[in-house]
């Protein structure tokens, strides 16, 4: 049931023939496999928001196609029965969607999407117990019939998530969905969304300034900058060259910076590792070799050492051991 | 969506037009105004609207304004104009200048049993008539283009400062100039933002399948509402957030506020504003 993603020879010119004419993407060609995770980055303005806005057909193609599955999007005219399948394939949560919530209970919120398809009330509370219970609402009739307003902004978030969950969609589109929340929340939204995609196969696509999210979340990453798709990869051979990254005026994330250096000191940690649990391994790894043998043979590049140690668990322990041992060199 | 809506939009420039002061070009544009309006009152003497339009085409020039842009965005006008046509023409009494008609209208077997003839006409046209057509029409055009070069190569900041200058002089009488200055600045600030909110809104639920193109009356309105309710609180939160930084500043009507963009007039607005009258007035009172 998954669909992918595909865009050829995409370009995108807002108000076309006025003097404030401005080109905001430009030829762009890119495959976003089906039940892949795919974080879109890049600077802001960068052309992020409008690339997303063409995968459910809220804008069209100046020049070149979008096609989700068997609906295709060109710069002609597209059909809108065509256009109202698209959106209900491709949800589409925007930047802060908890400003966006209107109805007067969560209930009718979440069933406005459902409600637009014109199915049965039995069914539509069927679909918003669910989507609510995806995004780990409470599903009582109680909380159902309380008004969207009256949560806190993380709440409110994941009611606009789950009014997008509603409509079904086999492709998830997020605009920077972990902008603004805390750390909990964060953690909370991620477990959701890889929930979402293990059990219902969706194909999730997101936007994101937080290099450390894209890490953890994605397995493809696209990097736009001034209109234009200029890298795109697995986030490990990204971050093995942060050159380009930081061409397009971005940062790897700190843990992968953290490998990269350590590397140059003459740390056995390869820069491909930029998971707290990838990074711990490593440290772990290291530790038991430096104790094993002197330092610098574990910085002649040879292959890291398995140990029979759970990893991370003597990272911590070992820390100011292997500080020292970094000073002593 | 909403990116067609018939708001002149500020046009980044570096023309002499755009360099000039908002209060010179209201000033002028005052003056083309009443002047136009005051030489509607001599039937027939075209100085003072050959002038006037010489000069607003000369500006429009010299701001490098796209005049392809200008015709969509003046189509809709010359229509309404072209409507009113025939009845400034026919409907104008004085000297007779052409009569037509009368056309009588014979409908044979009308309702099955009676032959009707209806007289249309006779329509008079009058030399008032005509003269009313061409000086509105023309007065209507100098408005209209005149107050869209206006906005098209001033910002809105600049403007409403341009007019809360040319308003001072009536704090005397207690009116409350600066506050109603800060008024319009506030809400000229929010236009745009509250049409990028709607936008927004009306995507994110057009991503749920909302259409808001289709549907019964009821229907519509129903969905305007729904746009409505975000909308307002955004407005009021923003509302709430400038009125806070406002405060934090320490801003006050108290004081006299001074301006950002509004600064001494320049040897270019002196020029313009003593050419401008002198050139119109002695076109209405010399020529034709």
């Amino acid at each position: 049931m998954s669909v992918g993603i595909s865009i050829e020879h995409l370009t995108h010119i807002y108000n076309p023939r006025t003097p404030t004419a401005r080109t905001a993407l430009h030829d762009i060609t890119m495959q976003i496999e089906a039940a892949s995770c795919t974080a879109i980055v890049g600077v802001t303005g960068s052309g992020k928001t409008t690339l997303v806005q063409h995968f459910n057909g809220l804008l069209k193609p100046t020049e070149g196609s979008v096609r989700v599955g068997d609906i295709e999007v060109t710069s002609d005219r597209t059909r809108s029965a065509d256009l109202r399948k698209l959106r209900r394939r491709v949800g589409l949560l925007f930047q802060f969607p908890e400003a966006q919530l209107f109805a007067p209970t969560i209930y009718d919120d979440v069933a406005f999407g459902p409600r637009q398809l014109g199915l049965a009330e039995a069914v539509i509370r069927m679909r918003v117990i669910r989507a609510l219970d995806a995004v780990a609402l409470d599903t009582s009739s109680e909380f159902l019939q309380r008004s969207p307003f009256a949560l806190s902004g993380g709440q409110r978030r994941r009611v606009a998530l789950a009014g997008v969950l509603a409509m079904r969609p086999q492709v998830l589109v997020l605009d920077e969905p972990s902008a603004g929340l805390d750390a909990e929340a964060r953690n909370e939204l991620y477990a959701r969304l890889a929930e979402l995609r293990a059990n219902d196969g969706l194909t999730l696509v997101f936007i994101s300034h937080d290099m450390a999210e894209v890490a953890a979340l994605a397995d493809r990453v696209f990097v736009m900058a001034g209109g234009e798709l200029r890298l795109s990869g697995a986030p490990e051979d990204l971050f093995r060259q942060p050159d380009d990254l930081i061409a397009c005026g971005l940062v790897p994330p700190p843990l992968a910076q953290v490998t990269r250096l350590a590397q140059e000191h003459g740390w056995p940690a390869q820069p491909q590792h930029f998971t707290p649990e990838q990074v711990a391994t490593a440290l772990a790894a290291g530790i038991s070799s430096a104790s094993h043998s002197s330092l610098s043979q574990a910085a002649s590049g040879s292959p890291l050492p398995r140990t029979g140690e759970g990893p991370g668990v003597g990272a911590s322990n070992h820390n100011h051991h292997m500080q020292g041992g970094a000073d002593a060199e | 969506m909403l990116n067609n809506l018939p708001i002149g939009v500020y046009i980044p420039g570096q023309t002499p037009i755009h360099r000039l002061r908002a209060r010179t070009k209201l000033l002028v544009l005052i003056w083309l105004a009443l002047l136009c309006f005051v030489a509607n009152h001599k039937r027939f003497h075209f100085g003072a609207y050959v002038a006037s339009f010489s000069l607003l085409a000369l500006a429009l020039l010299i701001a490098q304004v796209d005049f392809g842009y200008i015709w969509r965005r003046m189509r809709l006008l010359v229509i309404l104009l072209l409507i009113g046509v025939p009845f400034s023409l026919a409907l104008t009494p004085g000297p007779t200048w052409h009569t037509f008609g009368p056309i009588n209208l014979h409908f044979d077997h009308l309702l099955h049993f009676q032959n009707v003839t209806i007289p249309l006409g006779p329509i008079v046209v009058t030399y008032d008539g005509i003269w009313f057509m061409l000086s509105f029409g023309a007065i209507f055009l100098l408005l209209y283009l005149g107050s869209m070069l206006l906005t098209l190569t001033t910002t809105p900041v600049a403007l409403a400062e341009g007019v809360m200058l040319l308003l001072r002089p009536l704090r005397r009488f207690g009116l409350p100039v600066e506050e109603f200055g800060l008024m319009t600045l506030v809400s000229l600030r929010f236009i745009p933002v509250l049409i990028q909110e709607a936008e927004q809104l009306m995507k994110a639920q057009i991503s749920r399948g909302a259409d808001f193109t289709t549907g019964s009356l009821t229907a519509r309105l129903r969905r305007l509402g729904s746009l409505l309710v975000p909308l307002v609180q955004g407005a009021l939160r923003r509302a709430a957030n400038l009125s806070s930084a406002l405060d934090a500043r320490g801003y006050g009507v108290t004081n006299e506020a001074t301006l950002l963009h509004e600064g001494r007039l320049g040897l270019l607005d002196w020029l313009v504003l003593l050419a401008v009258p002198i050139i119109t007035a002695l076109a209405y009172w010399k020529l034709f």
